[in-house]
C-alpha cells in the first residue's frame, strides 16, 4: 500500500466519522424540535389559514388578523392549515419552517421571546402571487 | 509521509490555512453574519448546531480546496502549449 | 480473429460520412457517433433555450416588478424543465452515444434502430413542454399542479412521458450494449470509467423512470378525470406526489451527474498525462452512489411532517452518500499528483468541475442535517446548491467533454483562446452567481420568489451581473463551436489529437 492509498483510506474513515457524528450531534437537537412539549404546556391556540395568497391568523377569543400578533412570554400552539394548495409556515429568526398540506393540520408550538416584528414568509411555491405572500410576526413586550 | 518534501509540506499547509480563513470569513463566520440572529432558545439551538457544521464544513472544504490548488501550481507543466498541438 | 474484425469496423467507421450533408440521412441515419451528435446539439439548443429563460428571470428580479408574477413562474419553471429534461439528460445520452461503443471497441449500438428511436422521441417533447409553459416549477408539487388552469400542464405531462420513455429506450440499449458488446479484453476491471458511469446511469433511468411515468400518469388522470390521487377531500394524498416524485428525480440527480463524472475521469487523466488514480475505487463509488440514490428521495420533504423514525435512517443515508463521492473527489485530486497538468480548456472545466462539487457536497451536508434543514429548506440555499450541481458539475462536464472530444468529433481545433475566454467568463459569473445565491438563502430568502424584502436586493444584483457573465460566455462558446466545427485548422492526427501516445496512454482499446 502506497502513500496515497494509506492517504486514501485515511479520508474514508475520517469523512465516515466525520458525517456520521454530524448526523448523530444532530439528534438531540431533532428531539427538542419535534418536541411538542418542549416549552410545556401552552397557554392558548392560534389557529392559522393559509390560503392563495394570504394568512389568517384565528385567535382564542375568535377575533382575526392577518399578522400574527403575540405577547412576549407567551408559549402559543399554532394550528396550520391550508384552504387550497401546500404552503410553508416560515420564521428565519425562529430558525423552523412547516409545510401546511392540504387535509392535514400541522401543529408547531412557538415562545415568544424576544419582542420584535419579524417576517412570516411561505416558503412553499403556492402560485403566482407566492412572493407576495408574506405578513410579519408581532412579538409585543 | 514521503511524498511531498519539508518545504512543500510548509506551502502546502500554508495554501489551507489561508483557504481556511478566507472560506471561514467570506461564508459568514466572522466579522459577516448571513445567518439571521436567532430570537428564541430553540432557534439557539438550531444555530449552535449550524457553526458547528459550519467550521467542520469550512475545515473539510479548506482541505480538500487547498490540496487541490497547490496540486494545480505545483505540477502545473508550463512547457505543454494550452491548446491543441 | 475477433480482434481483427473489430479493427477492420474501425477502419469502416472512419470512412463513415458527414451524416448532416443531407435532410434524408439526418433522419434515417442509425450510426451511434450521428446520434450521439444529434443529442449534443439537440441539448446545447434547449440548454440556450433554458438559459434566455433564466436570464429573464434574472431581469425580472433584479428590476422589480418589470415582468409579471404569471410571466415569472412559466420562465422559471420552463427554465428547470429546460436544464434538467431537455440539456443535461440528452447531453449525456449524446455523449454515450457517441463515446460507449468507441470505448468497448463496438461498431455501433446493440439496438440502432431503437437508438434513433429515442432521439427522436425528444424534438416532440420539447414543442409539447415550450409550447405547454408550465407554470407550477419544475417540481410539479401536487394540488398546485392539479389545480393549473389550461392545456400547458398536460402538453408538459406528455413532453415528459416521451422524454422518460427515450430515457428508458436509451437506459436498456446502453446496459445491452455494455454487458454484450465489450471487444474481447475490455472487461469490467479495465473498461473507460466514463462507461461504468454510464452503466450506472442507465441502470438508474431503467429502474427510476417508470416510477416518473406512474406519477405523472396520475396526475394527468386528476387533471382531466378528478380521480382524486392527490386531493384529500376524495381519498387522496399530496404527499404521495411528492415520495413518488422524488423517487424519481433524486436518481434523477444522480443520472445527470454521474456521466459527467466519467467524462472528468477520463478528461482529468488525459490532461495529467497520468493514468487515474484508484480506478477501482471509482468504479466502486460510482456504483455505490448509484445503489444509495435510490435510499435518500425523503431528504427533499424534511419539513412536510415525516414522523422522525422515517426522516433519521433517510439523513444517515443521504450522510453516507457523501462518502462514495468524497472518495471521487480525493482519486481525481491524487491523480493530479506527480502529473505534468496541460491547461488547455477541457482541464479547465474539468478542475472547475472538481472544485464546484466540492462547494456542492459541503453544502449537502448543511441541508443533510435535519435542523439546518427547516432553517434552509425552500431558501436559495437548496437553489445555490442545485446550481452547483447543474451547472458547477453537470453543464461544466459538457463544456470540458465537448471541448476534449471536439476534435475526435470533427477532426478539427477549436480555438483556444476562446475557449478560455469562455472558461474565464464562465466560472467568474458562476461563483458569483451562485454564492450570492448561497448567502441570500443563508440569509432566509425564499426561492421562487417574484418580488422579495428591499435587504436582499444587493446580492440580487450581484447575481444577475454573474448571469451575464455567463451567457457573455456561452456566446463565445456558441460562436467557437459553430465557427470551428466550419473553418476550424485540421488536426493532423485524429485518432490522438491530445497527443496521448507520447505519454504511454491511449483513448480507445486496440
Amino acid at each position: 500500500m502506497n502513500t496515497l492509498e494509506k492517504l486514501e483510506w485515511a479520508t474514508i474513515i475520517g469523512a465516515t466519522i466525520l458525517l456520521f457524528g454530524l448526523a448523530a450531534l444532530a439528534l438531540p437537537v431533532l428531539d427538542a424540535l419535534d418536541n411538542p412539549d418542549y416549552y410545556g404546556e401552552p397557554d392558548y391556540i392560534v389557529n392559522v389559514v393559509a390560503s392563495q395568497w394570504s394568512w389568517n391568523f384565528i385567535y382564542p377569543d375568535g377575533s382575526e388578523s392577518g399578522e400574527l400578533k403575540i405577547k412576549q412570554g407567551d408559549i402559543v400552539r399554532l394550528e396550520l392549515e391550508s384552504k387550497d394548495v401546500i404552503h410553508s409556515f416560515y420564521v428565519r429568526e425562529m430558525g423552523f419552517k412547516v409545510d401546511i398540506i392540504p387535509g392535514r393540520t400541522r401543529i408547531h408550538i412557538i415562545l415568544a421571546e424576544t419582542p420584535g416584528e419579524y417576517w412570516i414568509q411561505c416558503a412553499e411555491f403556492c402560485g403566482a402571487y407566492h412572493g407576495g405572500m408574506r405578513t410579519k410576526v408581532i412579538i409585543e413586550e | 509521509m514521503g511524498i511531498l518534501s519539508t518545504f512543500d509540506r510548509i506551502v502546502w499547509g500554508l495554501t489551507i490555512v489561508v483557504t481556511f480563513i478566507v472560506l471561514f470569513i467570506i461564508g459568514g463566520g466572522f466579522m459577516l453574519s448571513w445567518y439571521p440572529d436567532p430570537i428564541d432558545a430553540r432557534a439557539a439551538m438550531i444555530k449552535q448546531y449550524y457553526d458547528l457544521v459550519y467550521v467542520a464544513g469550512m475545515f473539510v472544504s479548506a482541505l480538500f480546496v487547498g490540496t487541490f490548488f497547490y496540486l494545480i501550481f505545483k505540477f502545473w507543466d508550463r512547457s505543454q502549449p494550452a491548446g491543441l498541438e | 480473429m475477433e480482434i481483427k474484425e473489430v479493427k477492420k469496423e474501425a477502419t469502416a467507421q472512419k470512412e463513415h460520412k458527414n451524416f448532416y450533408s443531407s435532410w434524408k440521412t439526418i433522419l434515417t441515419t442509425t450510426h451511434h457517433t450521428d446520434i450521439g451528435v444529434m443529442y449534443l446539439v439537440f441539448s446545447l439548443f434547449f440548454f440556450f433555450m433554458g438559459g434566455f429563460a433564466s436570464l429573464l428571470v434574472r431581469y425580472g428580479l433584479t428590476r422589480g416588478g418589470s415582468i409579471a408574477p404569471e410571466a415569472y413562474s412559466s420562465l422559471f419553471t420552463i427554465h428547470g424543465v429546460s436544464m434538467i429534461f431537455l440539456f443535461v439528460i440528452p447531453a449525456w445520452a449524446g455523449f454515450g452515444n457517441y463515446l460507449v461503443p468507441k470505448y468497448i471497441g463496438a461498431k455501433d449500438m446493440y439496438f440502432p434502430k431503437l437508438n434513433a428511436l429515442g432521439f427522436w422521441l425528444l424534438p416532440p417533447a420539447g414543442f409539447l413542454i415550450w409550447a405547454g409553459m408550465p407554470n407550477v416549477g419544475w417540481t410539479a408539487y401536487a394540488p398546485l399542479s392539479v389545480y393549473a388552469a389550461g392545456w400547458g400542464m398536460d402538453m408538459t405531462i406528455l413532453g415528459l412521458h416521451l422524454l422518460g420513455t427515450s430515457s428508458i429506450i436509451g437506459g436498456l440499449n446502453f446496459i445491452v450494449t455494455i454487458m454484450k458488446m465489450r471487444a474481447p479484453g475490455v472487461t469490467y476491471r479495465n473498461m473507460p470509467l466514463m462507461v461504468w458511469t454510464q452503466l450506472t446511469t442507465s441502470f438508474l433511468q431503467v429502474l427510476a423512470t417508470p416510477v416518473l411515468a406512474m406519477v405523472l400518469t396520475l396526475l394527468l388522470l386528476d387533471r382531466n378525470l378528478g380521480t382524486g390521487f392527490f386531493n384529500p377531500a376524495l381519498g387522496g394524498d399530496p404527499i404521495m406526489w411528492q415520495h413518488l416524485f422524488w423517487f424519481y428525480s433524486h436518481p434523477a440527480v444522480y443520472i445527470m451527474v454521474l456521466p459527467g463524472m466519467g467524462l472528468i475521469s477520463q478528461i482529468l487523466p488525459s490532461m495529467s498525462r497520468q493514468r487515474i488514480f484508484g480506478y477501482s475505487s471509482i468504479a466502486v463509488s460510482t456504483a455505490l452512489i448509484g445503489f444509495l440514490g435510490f435510499g435518500v428521495w425523503a431528504h427533499h420533504m424534511w419539513t412536510t411532517g415525516l414522523s422522525i423514525t422515517a426522516r433519521v435512517p433517510f439523513m444517515f443515508v443521504t450522510m453516507a452518500i457523501a462518502i462514495p463521492s468524497g472518495v471521487k473527489v480525493f482519486n481525481w485530486v491524487a491523480t493530479l499528483y506527480g502529473g505534468k497538468i496541460k491547461l488547455s480548456t477541457p482541464m479547465l472545466f474539468s478542475l472547475s468541475f472538481i472544485l464546484s462539487f466540492i462547494i456542492q457536497g459541503v453544502e449537502g451536508v448543511f441541508l443533510a442535517a435535519i435542523p439546518l434543514d427547516y432553517q434552509l429548506q425552500d431558501t436559495y440555499y437548496v437553489v445555490s446548491h442545485l446550481h452547483y450541481v447543474l451547472f458547477g458539475v453537470s453543464a461544466q462536464a459538457v463544456f470540458a467533454g465537448i471541448y476534449y472530444y471536439f476534435p475526435y468529433m470533427t477532426g478539427r481545433k477549436y480555438n483556444e483562446t476562446l475557449g478560455q475566454l469562455h472558461f474565464a467568463l464562465t466560472t467568474v459569473g458562476m461563483y458569483t452567481l451562485f454564492t450570492a445565491m448561497l448567502f441570500l438563502g443563508l440569509a432566509g430568502a425564499p426561492r421562487r420568489y417574484y418580488q422579495y424584502l428591499p435587504e436582499f436586493f444587493n446580492l440580487n444584483v450581484a447575481a444577475s451581473f454573474g448571469a451575464i457573465l455567463i451567457a457573455f460566455g456561452a456566446l463565445v462558446f456558441l460562436y467557437n463551436i459553430l465557427s470551428s466545427w466550419y473553418r476550424g485548422p485540421l488536426v493532423e492526427n485524429q485518432e490522438d489529437p491530445w497527443k496521448l501516445a507520447d505519454y504511454g496512454l491511449k483513448e480507445w482499446p486496440d
